[in-house]
């Protein structure tokens, strides 16, 4: 079986990247909560609202 | 946020009594109860009916918080906030295990296919550190969800853990492959339900021209056996249990009672329980652990009192209830009495039905009962420690209070281990 023969460059490049896209969907998965429950929501509540954990009046 | 959670559940008819780590569920929520650590304030709100929204603050050695955020795309219309909760839906306690009915396919064919697989996100940072905590639920089909948990920390090794889940549920048996990024740890467990269940029994029944049986079916009771296999794969080693749980209610007085037997072969761990809803404001429960390789034993005991409030309740409608049952069962026995019935036999279906008044009446109890607060106690023989928890309602506020209080093996002196208060508000 062919083995891919991965560079060293291509290797870090790799890493990094996973890097970049851990880093991301750690803080980007609230958001993307906050997005799905702002365009589930038919009013269309301001973010202020949505990001609130205190109850508005 | 785990309420909410319940919620989700129960919208979307998904039974958590039907799955294996929740087999001794019972005897847990009134003997392993968590008690509060240092002082700690939760404030939850529902934005909209698809998203919620929770802050934490608490003063467990350092002062930190916590933010959540929650969206479900189902809209989550049957919650209820900290004011108009009852108690018995707001704290976990004890549940009447109930046979599961076959659910028919009529109820979910009104509902569009895009609300049929809901989904739920949960998401929780963790301040300071930033950690976070993920969940994921995502129904596949009606029987089938995928639950992924996951803690991403970058201090942790690794960056932290994932869990996926995916379970099978149906009435009768639960499955679960579960595996585990930390260690490659791969499971599977599952639940086989024993006895049929009423609905269809009453059917068959009719369909045949028999009428039901006068030895008590398993009718109100639930038997289910359990398993769990682990591996993990990094470390190579197993593990193994297995659990056993019959839960009935009493004929005569309708009072629900749930026995486990859990046994982990590869420990040596055997472990039987004993719970019983005694009324309608109490419960109580034993547990006796035996080791079969070091004969260690230990013996633990427990009880919840709920504390009925002031104000008038419908607790006073108890009458209308047992009599509005009353009248309803000679109706229903006519449902189960056959053409060709014998003499005999016309005593013979009279104590069913009456069980089954009694029990729907304690049940209405129990669910209608406004209960102010509760009262948890603990205790363990071998430990030699006491936990006592008070849960209660104060203005809208859900406080919960408790203290853990241990012997200290070498001086003989009682000691505080922990002591917290915990204040909670939704709305």
């Amino acid at each position: 079986m062919a083995q891919i023969a991965l560079s060293d460059e291509s290797k870090e490049r790799i890493s990094t990247l996973l890097d970049y896209s851990r880093t991301i969907s750690h803080y980007g998965f609230i958001p993307f909560i906050l997005y799905l429950g702002w365009s589930a929501t038919p009013s269309k509540p301001s973010l202020f609202s949505l990001l609130s954990p205190f109850p508005s009046a | 946020m785990e309420y909410l959670q319940k919620c989700f559940y129960k919208t979307t008819g998904w039974s958590e009594d039907n799955i294996f780590p929740n087999i001794t569920s019972n005897s847990q929520a009134i003997l392993d109860f968590s008690i509060p650590n240092g002082c700690k304030l939760d404030i939850s709100s529902k934005s909209s009916d698809y998203s919620a929204s929770s802050f934490t603050l608490s003063n467990y050695n350092v002062i930190n918080g916590s933010l959540a955020y929650l969206y479900s795309s189902i809209p989550l219309k049957n919650t209820l906030g900290t004011k108009n909760m009852s108690l018995q839906e707001a704290l976990s306690g004890f549940k009447i295990i109930e046979p599961k009915e076959l659910e028919t396919k009529s109820e979910f064919s009104a509902v569009p296919s895009d609300i049929s697989k809901p989904s739920l996100l949960y998401g929780r940072m963790y301040f300071p550190g930033s950690a976070l905590e993920a969940m994921v639920i995502k129904r596949i089909s009606k029987s089938t969800q995928l639950l992924i948990k996951s803690i991403s920390n970058p201090n942790l090794s690794k960056n932290g853990t994932m869990i996926i889940y995916l379970q099978n549920n149906t009435s009768k048996l639960s499955r679960e492959f579960i595996y585990s990024t930390n260690e490659a740890l791969i499971g599977f467990r599952c639940l086989y339900n024993f006895g049929q269940n009423e609905k269809t029994s009453a059917t068959s029944a009719k369909f045949s021209g028999q009428h039901l049986p006068i030895i008590p079916k398993l009718d109100n009771s639930v038997v289910s056996i359990g398993t769990e296999i682990w591996y993990a794969a990094m470390t190579l080693s197993p593990g193994l249990s297995t659990a056993f749980r019959y839960s009935t209610r009493s004929t005569t007085t309708g009072k629900p009672l749930t026995m486990t037997i859990a046994c982990n072969p590869i420990l040596g761990q055997l472990s039987s329980t004993y719970t019983v809803k005694t009324s309608v404001a109490s419960t109580f429960s034993s547990r006796y652990e035996f080791n079969l390789y070091s004969y260690a034993s230990n013996l633990s005991l427990g009880f919840e009192l709920y504390n009925l409030s002031k104000q008038p309740s419908p607790y006073n409608d108890t009458d209308a209830i047992v009599n509005s049952s009353m009248k309803i069962s000679p109706n229903s026995q006519s449902i189960t009495i056959s053409p060709g019935m014998s003499s005999i036999d016309v005593t013979g279906p009279e104590p069913p039905i009456h069980k089954q008044t009694v029990m729907a009446v304690f049940q209405n109890l129990v669910k209608q009962s406004d209960f102010s607060s509760v009262l948890k106690f603990s205790t363990s023989l071998n430990d030699r420690m006491i936990k006592l928890l008070w849960e209660g309602r104060c203005k809208d506020f859900l406080v919960s209070a408790g203290t853990r209080i241990s012997l200290n093996p070498n001086t003989n002196q009682p000691e505080f281990n922990k002591l917290g208060v915990s204040f909670s508000y939704a709305c």
